[in-house]
């Protein structure tokens, strides 16, 4: 790792991580503030819910609801937590060769005495930090506010499901390594990524519904961050070994072939 | 430059294809310590394409290339840790103050040069304080000198160094060029014009559709130009009084103005002139074209 390029990382994206980081933390803290009226509502709202048709508490992930880890579930880990994530890790790695190819600055990145690996490696490993840190500031975020708001969660629950978070971050980020390595267009790269990204979701979530999505489910990395329920269950080890081995290799290809790839100039 | 030490630079038979498109075929050429070479051609001649395969940035397709004893399109960390390189289109961090970006590269090549990007600056008028995305396009280039030249590279390769850059600051480059050739670095300097690099090169190359049409000193070759030279007579003239002047290959007379053009020395053609009564001798310098033509045309003769 180059400490150099690592923190030049940090400080070209500081103003978008903060926005980032920000809606993060905003979002957590909203929802959590609603949760002593959902959880004072308690059998009423699950009697609401009861109507709710099945396919919909499915899609939504509404077990439970009222309990803590319902709540958190249904309203920040299913989904939007992992999409910021995801959001964060595609920027970044779209920006790590592709923009630098477009931009014509790859030119004098690669032209300095430091091997094609070890910068792309390094801009991975600055990627794979902040998707880390900001899952992290989430759940501590939750974990401060938590008794503020009567809201009863499993520590170690609830990091294995931000644990669950970060690794799906990793997972679409590395594809956006891979899609800018292949492509050196940074909007492409990005589209490849978070296009991705969304219709698996989408995929994901209709699961419940559609009988012809069933043959996907085993290969979808929404299933083996989510459908583990680690809110509920503690960490899916299983799924959390496919999300971090898949991205490894995605990430390796990314690497193998930049490596070898004539890199494109203005 | 001596022909007796080994060459810096060696490229034998490089060639890159573009896919389908033309990039360079059977490049070759040798540069020696402390040489300037020049390297000449018209647009998409090739010359950013030689310079990048060399650079290890794009793959070459066959040939052979070695900097430094080392194999060139290997490109190994170890052999860029001596190579200066400034880019055709120099693209920077815009997001950074010159110095930030210049003590970045720094950190990058793991050099502390700090006195050397100041004294840079200064000789060459560059306000290290600003952000690169308020700079100009001649002061931008002048970031991309100081990054080339900093870490006192022992091959320096500049596609087109001076583009952008006022008459001013060229000089003031072309001494910084000297002195890195007086350290003994090799430099491979590429242009359009000869005129922009007469004054510095030994020798030069001319590459025009990916092929390599010449290597030689300079000297030699402008004994060789072609030259256009107008004289002016007193009195109307004959065509006829030039006949069988040595170097004159076509004579053209208006009045009392012959247009005259030369191969070689011109030395004949003004004998007889002074001897007709010339008042006054116009002569343009031969430009890359022409020289490049006539190259052309001897070497593919039809
Ligand atoms: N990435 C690329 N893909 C396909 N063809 C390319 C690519 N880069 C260059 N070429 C082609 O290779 C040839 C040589 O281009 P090159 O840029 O090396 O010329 P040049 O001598 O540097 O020209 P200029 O003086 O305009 O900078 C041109 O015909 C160009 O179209
Ligand atoms: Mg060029």
């Amino acid at each position: 790792m180059i400490i150099a390029l690592y923190l030049k990382m940090w400080r070209d994206h500081w103003r978008s991580l903060l926005s980032w980081a920000g809606v993060a933390v905003l979002m957590v803290s909203i929802q959590m503030s609603v949760y002593p009226s959902i959880a004072k509502s308690g059998k009423g709202f699950e009697t609401f819910l009861e109507n709710y048709p099945d396919a919909i508490k499915k899609i939504f992930r509404m077990q439970d609801y009222t309990t803590g880890p319902g709540f958190l579930s249904t309203e920040l880990y299913s989904m939007m937590i992992p999409l910021i994530l995801i959001a964060i890790g595609a920027t970044w790695g779209a920006s790590a060769t592709a923009e630098e190819e477009e931009k014509g600055t790859a030119d004098l990145l690669f032209a300095f005495p430091i091997s094609r690996v070890r910068i792309v490696v390094t801009k991975m490993a600055a990627t794979v930090t902040v998707i880390a840190a900001v899952g992290i500031l989430a759940a501590l975020n939750i974990l401060l506010l938590k008794s503020h708001v009567h809201l009863e969660v499993d520590g170690p629950h609830l990091f294995a499901a931000t644990a669950s978070c970060i690794a799906t971050g990793l997972f679409f980020s590395s594809l956006s390594f891979l899609a800018g390595s292949l492509t050196g267009h940074k909007g492409a790269s990005l589209g490849i990524a978070t296009g991705l990204a969304l219709i698996l979701f989408l995929i994901y979530s209709l699961e419940a519904l559609v009988d012809t999505f069933d043959g996907i489910a085993p290969y979808n990395p929404f299933n083996w961050a989510l459908a583990g329920n680690p809110l509920f269950d503690g960490l899916d080890s299983v799924g959390l070994l496919k999300l971090v081995g898949s991205s490894i290799v995605i990430g390796a290809l990314a690497v193998g072939y930049f490596n070898k790839k004539d890199i494109s100039s203005q | 430059m001596s022909r007796r030490t080994n060459p810096r630079i060696s490229l034998t038979n490089l060639t890159k294809n573009y896919g389908k498109s033309r990039g360079i075929r059977d490049v070759s050429f040798e540069v020696f310590p402390g040489e300037v070479f020049g390297f000449l051609g018209p647009n998409g001649a090739g010359k950013t394409t030689t310079i990048r395969t060399l650079m290890g940035l794009i793959k070459a397709t066959s040939g052979s290339a070695s900097i430094l004893g080392m194999n060139a399109l290997e490109s190994s960390p170890e052999l860029r840790k001596r190579i200066g390189y400034l880019p055709g289109v120099f693209a920077t961090y815009s997001n950074y103050t010159a110095l930030q970006f210049l003590r970045f590269v720094a950190r990058m090549r793991n050099v502390e040069c700090d006195d050397l990007i100041f004294n840079y600056a200064e000789r060459l008028r560059l306000d290290l304080h600003r952000h690169i995305h308020d700079l100009s396009k001649g002061n931008r280039q002048k970031v991309g000198v100081i990054y080339a030249f900093m870490h006192k590279p022992d091959v320096l390769f500049l596609d087109e160094p001076t583009s952008g850059l006022d008459p001013l600051v060229q000089r003031e480059f072309e001494r910084i060029l000297n002195e890195a050739q007086a350290r003994g670095a090799s430099i491979i300097l590429s242009s359009h014009v000869l005129s922009e690099v007469e004054n510095l090169a030994d020798r030069i190359a001319i590459i025009n559709e990916g092929e390599i049409v010449v290597v030689e000193h300079i000297s030699t070759l402008k004994e060789q130009a072609v030259r256009r030279i107008d004289l002016y007579f007193e009195s109307a003239i004959n065509a006829n009084s030039f006949a069988g002047v040595a170097g004159l290959t076509e004579i053209v007379v208006d009045g009392e103005v012959a247009q005259c053009t030369v191969t070689g020395s011109e030395r004949e053609l003004l004998r007889a002139a002074v001897n007709h009564g010339v008042m006054t001798v116009h002569t343009h310098e031969p430009s890359l074209d022409e020289i490049f033509l006539t190259l052309v045309k001897s070497s593919h003769p039809q």
